[in-house]
């Protein structure tokens, strides 16, 4: 089992190296530099972490130092996708003016109360029998992605209210994203009803959860990126001026 | 272990809430038949009707207290309909607007964003008033409803209008 996450651990990362050469070669870096700085960030902790591992195999570095290792990796990994999710809103929502008001409004509260509640639940989800390294690693890592999911989630449900239109490559991202933390959530569910004999189970879903989203991303990042087109009839210019003209006398306040 | 349950179903419904509306926003993005077509009429005569303070008036005067909310409740109702209709046929809007600002022509891409920022406020003011429009059929013993409410109404019908002669001018 453990020998099957370490195949999935590194899959996944192989996968996320090869979603960012087509990144690059596709020059799609520079429509998501924060998602750029992201992969980049995941594969260096991925290294470490790896590195560590071998390491400790070998005996020569202590559980506790490898444990506090991905502790901090997870940290710097979270902020990194928060600015990410920042990224996606102000592509999508806050380039626009008339809604960049309200969303940004929408979004601090959001964060706020998500804090609050990650706060709460993430006590809840203490288990007596385990390390204390991997106590707030398990805290730590279910309050970071109930952020996360929760922000893509308010972010979502706010383009849909509005029918904002995204772009596959936007869209996609959110997908593996939404894939990744809502299963890294189940999974510290699952470590505190099971106890540490979970862990390395625990461990398979989280590298398969990561392994689905790396591939979510590589297809969305070779695929086109896909804009609107509307077949059947479309507004012809005349048209679009006199509508345009005749909704922005109805909506003056 | 039942805390834990619990964030675990919290967790899957999330997944599949996550899901859902990402496929949906990738839904978004595909090319759709007559997406003009799809816009739906709406009876503007008959919301003005439904949103007139006179109306209600009337109303509150010539009917038993009981018989007038239960009246109220089905104009508030009846009102938010429309209103579902005007944020349906306003959502179309914004992707056909959408569709033309890939258009090489740049006074035609600046026509197409202007419609769809006004688009976008037309559904942002929608879902601001269902809210207030479920209360009122909640609550419709509470007195008329407030200045600001019944202008903004106005303003919604005057939009509606303009989406009814859409659909006439056969987009």
């Amino acid at each position: 089992m453990q020998l099957l996450a370490w195949y999935l651990f590194i899959a996944a990362h192989v996968i996320l190296a090869a979603c960012l050469v087509a990144f690059v070669r596709r020059h799609r870096w520079q429509q998501y530099p924060i998602f750029f700085a992201y992969a980049v960030c995941e594969l260096v902790i991925f290294l470490v972490t790896y590195t560590l591992g071998c390491l400790l195999l070998r005996s020569l570095v202590s559980s506790a130092t490898y444990q506090w290792a991905v502790v901090y990796g997870d940290v710097i990994r979270t902020s990194v996708e928060l600015a990410v999710l920042y990224e996606l809103a102000d592509k999508l929502i806050l380039s626009r003016s008339l809604l960049r008001a309200t969303l940004r409004r929408l979004l601090r509260w959001s964060g706020a109360v998500l804090l609050l509640i990650a706060a709460a639940l993430s006590a809840l989800l203490a288990h007596p029998g385990m390390d204390r390294a991997l106590n707030v690693f398990e805290m730590l890592n279910f309050a970071s992605h109930l952020i996360v999911v929760g922000i893509l989630l308010v972010l979502l449900l706010f383009s849909h209210a509005l029918q904002v239109p995204w772009r596959s490559l936007s869209a996609g991202l959110a997908l593996g994203f939404g894939i990744t933390s809502g299963l890294e959530m189940a999974s510290s569910a699952l470590v505190s009803i099971f106890g540490a004999k979970s862990l390395i189970p625990v461990d398979v879903i989280r590298m398969s959860a990561f392994l689905i989203c790396a591939t979510v991303w590589l297809v969305y990042v070779l695929l086109p990126d896909r804009s609107l087109a509307v077949s059947g009839p479309r507004l012809e210019k005349s048209e679009i001026e006199f509508w345009d003209h005749e909704l922005q006398r109805m909506v003056q306040r | 272990m039942i805390p834990g349950l619990v964030i675990l179903a919290i967790a899957v419904f999330v997944i599949a809430a996550v899901l859902w509306l990402a496929a949906g926003r990738l839904r978004s993005g595909q090319p759709r038949e007559n997406l003009a077509e799809q816009l739906q009429p709406i009876d503007i005569g008959a919301f003005r009707n439904l949103m007139s303070e006179p109306e209600e008036l009337y109303l509150r005067q010539h009917l038993p207290p009981h018989e007038f909310r239960a009246v109220h409740r089905e104009r508030m109702l009846a009102a938010s309909e429309y209103v579902w209709g005007a944020a349906r046929n306003a959502g179309i809007l914004i992707r056909l607007a959408e569709a033309a600002k890939q258009n090489a022509d740049r006074q035609m891409v600046a026509s197409a964003e202007s419609l769809q920022d006004n688009a976008f406020r037309l559904r942002l003011y929608a879902w601001q008033t269902l809210p207030r429009l479920y209360f009122a059929a909640l609550v419709p013993g509470a007195g008329s409803l407030p200045q600001a409410l019944a202008e903004s109404y106005d303003r919604l019908t005057r939009q509606m209008i303009t989406l009814k002669c859409m659909q006439s001018a056969k987009l």
